[in-house]
């Protein structure tokens, strides 16, 4: 079978965490494969510092999916400076993974990008 | 009809293997068809023994080179049962729809005038069209798309009336699969003056086309759709409108005379050609239109018909599948576009390509579309002459690992 479709993957694509929305978030952060049609909206309460709560939705395909879930759970509790500074690298080592193949890059990146906004 | 299994040994490329060892099934024709071998065998011959550039050197690869250009024009013309002087050779079918704009639109469509186009159209027949209008200040209508995926002809009736300067429409549709009756939308848009302009690029590798009888004024299509050759396809215009257009290319190639203060330029079509033309593209283009007129487009239209009845009726059983356009296979031509219930369209064809299954999956250039019906995105399984019901069902045992993956 297709080893892009991890088990850890398929979890968080089947069960994705922090799915949902915020009562007050500070932050809030759209971004979208315009070519997919996914897209995903994040948002932060960001306290002293710290992402104290994420919550994120979207719709996109598995691995945008699973990568949106996964860097929610990355930057819940840590310093804002840390999501600023999320790379792929980290994110694709979380999956298990060294390297994506060129076509689904943009999928795994649109959370990556969301937080860019952060930085603006 | 033809055998698609010895069709199948004349494209080289379909013997491969991908992903592992698993032999490649193609079923991405939409987006470019493959190429037999003797259009890979006419471009390397081309350049192997005749290369020259055209209409220029008087010497003995200049005329061959010359002749082989001629001579391919002239077939890709009867290909569609034009004449060559209605054929302007362009590069694909985005650049010839551009091309009308220029051509004709910027000098006949003004404020207040209308561009009727419609809901299915490829962005190529209608970012143009929006982008010119815009520039122009005329307006744009969209001919409605029923539930059902077809054209609502009581809508384009409406629509169609006098100030309406050209219909711009598709004669198949790249993701809903549906035929236009474009024959019969010319008739009623000549009643009213209006211009018609067919998106020929998916009709014209699977039906035979007779550029007259169609009746439109301008037919746009793709030579690496009807497996020829990237980089080369044309507008077919009707004489009579060549009298109302100008070039939009000037330079080299398309002049008679010219002196410092003026200029007189080539006849019909050279005048259309501008700087020097991809000659070997061209040659390649008018081997694919032989190797399609030996197996008689009657036949290839034949071929397609089954294909896409059989697809349709095992994706139908499939009961994860919903499946996009017209349920009717005798409304449809080259392709079946599915959505695949609670898994996006990248990851099913991110499956079917680890089983060596290649599709096309997103919004096929028609974003509009996928909108209007609420779709992410869909996965297309699309067909040429070499395609085989066998290739079918490898796709569909490949969308069944779709379900062992994602356990839905």
């Amino acid at each position: 079978m297709s080893d892009l479709y991890q088990e850890i993957i398929l979890n968080h694509a089947g069960n994705p965490r922090n799915f949902g929305t915020l009562t007050h978030p500070t932050h809030t952060l759209k971004e979208a494969n315009a070519s997919c049609g996914d897209m995903v909206e994040m948002q932060l309460l960001v306290k002293n510092g710290k992402v104290q709560d994420v919550k994120w939705r979207g719709v996109g395909c598995a691995i945008s999916t699973a990568s949106c879930s996964m860097v929610s759970e990355l930057i819940k509790g840590k310093p804002i400076a840390f999501a600023k500074k999320l790379t792929e690298k980290l994110l694709l080592k979380e999956m298990g993974m060294n390297a994506i193949l060129p076509t689904r890059e943009k999928c795994l990146l649109l959370p990556l990008r969301a937080l860019q906004h952060l930085s603006q | 009809m033809f055998d698609p299994n010895i069709i199948k040994k004349d494209f080289p490329i379909l013997n491969r293997t991908v992903r592992n060892g698993k032999p490649l099934v193609y079923l991405d024709s939409a987006a470019t068809s493959q190429k037999p071998q003797a259009v890979i065998d006419s471009i390397v011959e081309y350049y192997t023994q005749h290369n020259a550039n055209v209409h220029r050197g008087i010497h003995a690869l200049g005329d061959e080179s010359t002749r082989m250009f001629y001579a391919a024009r002239n077939t890709i013309a009867k290909f569609f049962s034009a004449d060559t002087n209605e054929l302007i050779l362009m590069r694909n079918t985005t650049e010839a729809i551009n091309a009308v704009v220029y051509m004709w639109a910027e000098d006949h469509v003004s404020v207040g005038d209308v561009i009727l186009t419609t809901e299915m159209e490829h962005h190529s027949n209608l970012v143009p069209w929006q982008v010119f209008a815009k520039r122009k200040g005329c307006s744009i209508e969209y001919v409605r798309v029923t539930e059902s995926g077809e054209l609502d002809m009581a809508d384009l009736k409406k629509k169609l009336r006098k100030g309406v300067k050209l219909v711009a429409m598709s004669h198949v549709s790249n993701t809903l699969g549906v035929m236009n009756p474009v024959a019969e939308i010319s008739k009623l848009a000549h009643v009213v003056g209006t211009l018609v302009l067919v998106d020929g690029a998916q009709s014209a590798p699977h039906l035979p086309i007779d550029f007259h009888k169609l009746g439109c004024d301008f037919f746009a299509f793709s030579g690496h759709k009807m497996v020829g050759p990237m980089g080369i396809g044309g507008l077919l215009v009707r004489a009579e409108v060549f009298k109302h257009m100008h070039p939009f290319l000037y330079g080299g190639g398309m002049i008679n005379e010219v002196s410092l203060d003026t200029t007189t330029f080539a006849d019909v079509p050279d005048a259309y050609i501008a700087g020097t033309p991809d000659v070997a593209s061209t040659v390649g283009l008018a081997a694919a239109c032989n190797y399609l007129s030996k197996l008689g487009m009657e036949q290839v239209v034949k071929h397609d018909a089954e294909l896409v009845s059989y697809a349709l009726n095992q994706l139908k059983k499939i009961s994860q599948l919903h499946i996009v356009g017209p349920m009717d296979a005798r409304k449809r031509c080259g392709s079946v576009a599915f959505i695949y219930d609670g898994v996006h369209a990248h990851d099913v064809a991110q499956i079917l390509d680890s089983e060596g299954i290649a599709v096309r999956s997103g919004h096929h250039c028609t974003m509009p579309l996928h909108a209007k019906f609420k779709w992410g995105a869909t996965t297309r399984a699309s067909f040429n002459v070499y395609t085989t019901k066998e290739d079918i069902d490898v796709l569909i045992r490949g969308i069944q690992k779709v379900k062992e993956v994602f356990g839905k």
